[in-house]
This record gives C-alpha cells, structure tokens and sequence, in this order.
C-alpha cells in the first residue's frame, strides 16, 4: 500500500510543497531577480503589499469582478445552451459541435484574435460600428471598456464547458417531478424555476465553485488583452503578482502577493464550498 | 591471398580507425554557441554574419529567440541561475547595471576599441570593464512620407507640427498627421522625445546619466517638470482636441503604430533608425521609396536646436559560460565588428548604423542617405542616453510611462497631479536603486 502512495507523494513534495515552500522563504527575505541578497526582513514584503493602494484598490476590486462577471456570464450562457439544446431538433449534432468549438481554442489565441478585432484602427468591430453610423471606439484605451473586453472573451471561452456539464445533468434529471408539475397545470417558466433549477443546483454548484477559483488565478487573457493596463487598471492578482516578480524583477513581493492570493483564495473557496454542502444537502 | 580472419581483422580495426576518426572530428566540430536574441531585423542581420563566420571556424551557432515581451526576465533568471542556455545573448543599453556582475568583460576585444566611447559609459561599463560588444546604433528618429511632405516642410517646432499635420489630414492625404508607440515599454516614441525635445528629463540633474550623480541628487524624478507636464498635455491635446494621432494610442506598442505607418494610415511616425529597412521593404509597407528622416521637432520651452538620443544594443557573455566558448565567442564578436562588409550591410539592410567609427567615417564619405539619418540624429546640438542605468530603471521606467498613459487618458486638469503622483513614486524606486 505504501509503496503505491510513495509515487504520488513524492511528486507532490516535489513539485507542489517544495516551491511552495521556498516561495514562502523569499517572502519574508529581500530577494531581488538580479541580485538576490537574501536578507530576513520578516513581514515587510507582506505589510508593503497589503499597504500598496494598486493592490487593495484596484488589483482585488478587479480579480472579484472578473471572477464574478466571467463565472455568472458563464453560467447563465450556459445554462440558457444547455436547455436549449436538451431536445431533439434536426441538426442538432451540427449545433452541439459548433457550441463546443470555443472550447477547443488555446486562450491566448482567442485573446490575440480578440485583440486584432477590437483594434481601433483595423478591427472588425469598430467598421461594423462605423458601417451603422457609430462613432469608432478605442477599447483598449479605457479601463472599464478593456475589463468588458477581457471578461466577455472568458464568458465566451467557458460558456460550453458549462453548457456540457449542465447539459449532461439535464438529461439524468427523474421525468418524474415534471410530469407531476405538468399534470398541476405548471407552464414551461415554473417548471423551469421550480422543478428543473432545484434538481440541478448541486451541479451548478460545483461548475461555480471549479470556475470560480480558476477565475481567480485567471492570467493568460488578462496577460495577451491589455497587460493589466491601460496604466495598470485592468490588473488582477496574478498579473500583479507577476509583474512584481518579473517585470519589476523584486522576486521577494511577486512571490509575497503570491501567497497572500493563495490565502485569499482557500477562504473563497471554502466559502464557495461550504454554500456548496449545503445545496447538495438542500437537493436531498 | 587474404584469410578470413586477415580480412575480419582488417575490417574490424578499419571499423574502430573509422569510428575514432568520426568521433574525433565530431569533438572538433562540437564547439556550439547558443545566441540568446530578440528577433528583429538587426538581430538577423547580425545572426546572419556570426552563421558565416561559425561556418569557416567549425562553430555551430544555435540562435535561440525569445519574445521581447518577456526578454528581461527570461533572461535575467539565466543570468542568476547560472543557466547554460546561452553563450551569447542580446544586451540592451538600458539592462546594464542589471546584469553587470553577471557579464564577462570584453575589454580585450579589439574592435571594442573601435567604437564611440559614449556608446559604452555608463550603460555597458561594470566595475570598470566593459560588458557588451556592441553591434549597432540604436537612434530614435522622425520618418516622414516624402510622396506629403517635402523636406523644406518638415515642422521644427510642436506648434507647426500640429498645424502641418492638421493639414495634411484637412486635405484628405492621410488618415493621421503621426502615430507613435506610448504604453509600456514603448513611451520613447511619443512621452520621452518630446519631454526631451522640450527641455525635460525624466531625473534630475537634467541629461545626467551617473548613478553616482543621480544618488548625490537625491534620486529625483522630474516628470512633474514643467517641461514634462507640457509635453503630456501636447499629447493629450494631439489625441483629443487637434485629433492628429489616433484615440487608441495611448494603448499602443511600437509595433501598432509601425503597422498604422507601414499601412500609409499615418504622415509621421517616430521609431529607431533600425526599423527604416522594414519601412523601406515593399513587401512589407505600402510607404516604401517614399521615406526620409528628420530631428525631433522642439517644444517650447528647449533652450538648444536639436536633441536626439544615442544608445547601443550589444552582445555580452554570460561569465558562468566555459573559458574556451568565452574566447571563441570573443573572436566571433571581433570579426562582425571589424568587417567592413558586415558592418555597412547591417547598414543597407536595416538603417542601423554601424558602431565601427572607421566605416561610419566611410559611410560618411559615400552614402548621402546616412549623411541625411547622421545629420537628423548624432549631429544635434544635444546627445543623451535614451534610459537610465541602475538596476530599478525596468520599474522606474513602467512607473513613469504608466503614470503619464493615465494622465493623457484623464481629465486634462489632472495631468499635473498625476505626474507628480508619478513623480513620487518614481523617485521612490529609484531610491532603493
């Protein structure tokens, strides 16, 4: 039995709790990328984060409302999919595939070609504004207009894995409770909010959760849109935590910010998974 | 008449002679040199020389791209990690205090000693030694469609700059007067030349690039100067009010706007010499064989004609890379820069001009097209260093440019404030230099 385990463990140390571990040391140490003088200087690196206003003001503020705005974009999206296409109808194959393809697309190369068509001078997006009278628009100029931009590319992204997940479970919903429903007169809104939607919240509940605490780490998209600008006001926590380790090279902060995301994050996620228990209790 | 066992014999220690014989002309033919570069025309041109030297001396060169957009770190973390993925990297004028102490020393290479000493002190100067053999001249420069604009018409000031490019767009001959690079890490092309070009600097004392100077100073940021608030506002005023620059480029790299330019979208753009060959190229831009270069025009409050920057880029050696690929390296270096063809290739292919004096001198004498880039660029009346040389410049740097992109997205009446909240912060970082 041991020596099964032994495997695994090692690897987990290895590559999980190890550079966790020396992570940790860089915090409370000054450890700069070019010259690491690895002097011990306790808590400064953490009261130097938590007391940066980029961080608390904008940083967080912008890592929960993308998590927030991409997770419920996304699974309102997909929901909205997913009872659509729990039916049969011709073509039916043809629009399933198509609806995953987004799926199937690396992020950067979505951000990249999201970019392209947002570019105020050839994207596609502002000729067809242009085309219907509109003024052309500099999105990436703009804070809330590159956050939009950012968060609708992650909705389009993740709105089929919630349609699949979702999808799935519709179809192992019992035909009993809304056939009983039906027989008491309920129409297809009641039946929806009444009968289908409770039956599928454990479900919902952990494509929140899985989505959730992806989101916050989000980097990729974030990274290829905007860089977390302009002048650093789309910046979430992992492209704060980056830049400070390898843009601004102060190893010793990047690797703090990390850890104090990671805290932050266990609490969000019990949070999320406690609200979770207790939908699958409710469901019961 | 030969046995079989004469023959197996024979055969078997043919076999082994062979074999020997291969072994050791691969341990021969087994000097590899791993170039860490950023691709760009330059670099290639340059790569492209250091192929046909290793092809004569048996070296096998590996060039090994890296993005820019990640180049400092990736290659920062080699550095310190004692990395063996490069033998020769790219070194920018600007990362030299950075990775001085990682670097070997190349003051014995002799072409060194061909170069202008400016090039050198202090961006590639560490304890005393020189850590970077360079390998062009990187220069910032106006690049202007000669098919709109004569060169007689060319603004010297901002005020006709404006007024010139306002016209040119009135008359229905260009989308945009200019375009130029702003976000990080590109604000040379629109923030730098012009606070420059208007009298300012981004520290105080003003030009001074010794970090021994700039401590004694007290490690100010002066992009709360009047000179630098004037210039963010001459921006913030192209972009909104005499529209004569696009509304999104406050967001844009070097590269959107070389595009916008190669694309005939824009009359002017500034961007270093080196990028004249792929303006030039029509295969790559609709304004080749319409180009011609001019100075910065000068703000208001400059009290000196002309100013350009003067800065190289170099290749260095990592100092953990073993002795025999360090002097081979060396020998390799040395050869590119005292080669007369290379060097005014480098020149024809790209507009980079050469480091070796003694060919500039040539080029002087028989190219009337680097006569014109020489006179708009290295014979101002003023020359400084396009960057800073102490080890926070990368987060100095992002700081300032981040600062002035909110301010010339902003409400106009808040430029000051936020420059000098910049100002602050900027000193701040240079101060833990």
């Amino acid at each position: 039995m041991l020596a099964l385990i032994v495997p695994a463990f090692l690897i987990l140390v290895l590559f999980q709790i190890v550079p966790i571990v020396i992570g940790a040391n860089a915090s409370f140490r000054s450890w700069s990328l070019f010259n690491p003088q690895k002097t011990f200087v306790g808590l400064a690196n953490y009261r130097r984060i938590l007391t940066d206003p980029l961080f608390y003001g904008t940083v967080l503020p912008n890592t929960f409302l993308f998590m927030a705005a991409s997770v419920t974009g996304g699974l309102v999206a997909g929901l909205g999919l997913a009872v659509m296409l729990n039916r049969r109808f011709r073509g039916e194959r043809i629009i399933r595939t198509a609806i995953l393809l987004p799926l199937m697309v690396p992020p950067v190369v979505a951000a990249i070609m999201i970019t392209w068509m947002c570019n105020d001078q050839f994207g596609i997006v502002n000729v067809a504004m242009q085309a219907v009278g509109l003024e052309p628009v500099p999105w990436l100029v703009y804070r809330w207009t590159s956050m939009a931009i950012v968060i609708a590319t992650d909705v389009w992204l993740w709105t089929p894995w919630f349609t699949i997940l979702i999808l799935a479970a519709l179809r192992t919903l019992p035909p009993e409770p809304h056939e009983a429903a039906r027989i008491d007169g309920a129409g297809p809104w009641r039946l929806f909010r009444y009968i289908t939607l409770p039956l599928l919240q454990p479900v919902l509940m952990v494509c929140v959760v899985v989505r959730a605490i992806d989101a916050f780490r989000v980097f990729d998209i974030v990274w290829t849109i905007t860089k977390g600008g302009p002048a650093r006001s789309t910046e979430t926590f992992s492209i704060y935590a980056y830049k400070q380790a390898f843009v601004y090279l102060n190893f010793d902060l990047g690797t703090t910010a990390s850890l104090i995301g990671a805290a932050i994050v266990m609490v969000v996620g019990a949070l999320l998974y406690r609200g979770l228990s207790a939908a699958v209790e409710v469901s019961r | 008449m030969v046995t079989r066992r004469t023959f197996l014999h024979t055969a078997t220690l043919g076999v082994a002679a062979a074999g020997l014989g291969w072994a050791g002309a691969a341990r021969a033919q087994q000097m590899e040199l791993k170039i860490g570069y950023m691709p760009h025309p330059i670099h290639e041109n340059s790569i492209k020389w250091m192929k046909q030297w290793a092809g004569q001396h048996k070296v096998t060169l590996t060039p090994v791209p890296i993005s820019y957009e990640v180049y400092v770190e990736k290659m920062t973390a080699n550095l310190t990690s004692r990395g063996g993925q490069y033998d020769v990297i790219w070194h920018n004028d600007d990362w030299g205090q950075l990775w001085g102490r990682y670097l070997e020393p190349v003051d014995d290479v002799p072409a060194v000693k061909k170069m202008n000493r400016f090039l050198y002190e202090p961006p590639f100067v560490w304890e005393g030694k020189d850590t970077g053999v360079a390998f062009v001249e990187t220069i910032g420069t106006f690049f202007y469609r000669t098919d709109l604009l004569k060169e007689s018409e060319f603004p010297r000031t901002w005020d006709d700059f404006v007024k010139t490019c306002q016209q040119l767009q009135k008359d229905g001959k260009v989308k945009w007067g200019f375009t130029g690079g702003m976000k990080y890490p590109h604000g040379w092309f629109t923030f730098f030349w012009s606070i420059w070009a208007n009298g300012g600097d981004l520290m105080t004392p003003l030009h001074e690039r010794r970090n021994e100077e700039l401590a004694k100073a007290g490690w100010k940021a002066a992009v709360d100067s009047p000179e630098a608030v004037q210039a963010v506002e001459f921006w913030w005023d192209n972009i909104k009010t005499a529209k004569i620059a696009p509304p999104g480029q406050p967001g844009y790299s070097r590269d959107d706007a070389n595009a916008i330019f190669m694309a005939g979208d824009a009359a002017i753009t500034m961007a270093d010499t080196t990028l004249y060959g792929k303006f030039n190229d029509p295969k790559q831009s609709k304004v080749a064989g319409k180009l011609s270069v001019a100075s910065f025009p000068m703000g208001p409050r400059a009290k000196f004609k002309s100013i350009a920057w003067r800065d190289a880029w170099a290749w260095a050696i990592p100092s953990h890379v073993d002795g025999a690929k360090k002097k081979t390296a060396k020998e390799l270096l040395n050869w590119i820069n005292l080669n007369e063809e290379a060097q005014v290739d480098l020149w024809k292919a790209t507009g980079g001009f050469p480091p070796n004096e003694d060919v500039q001198k040539k080029l002087m004498q028989s190219d009337p097209v680097f006569r014109k880039f020489r006179a708009a660029t290295v014979e101002s009346e003023k020359i400084i260093h396009g960057a800073y040389y102490f080890a926070r410049w990368p987060e100095f740097f992002a700081t300032g440019i981040d600062h002035m992109v909110r301010a010339v997205t902003g409400p106009r009446d808040q430029i000051r404030p936020t420059l000098a909240e910049g100002a602050k912060k900027m000193s701040e970082v240079a101060a833990r230099a």
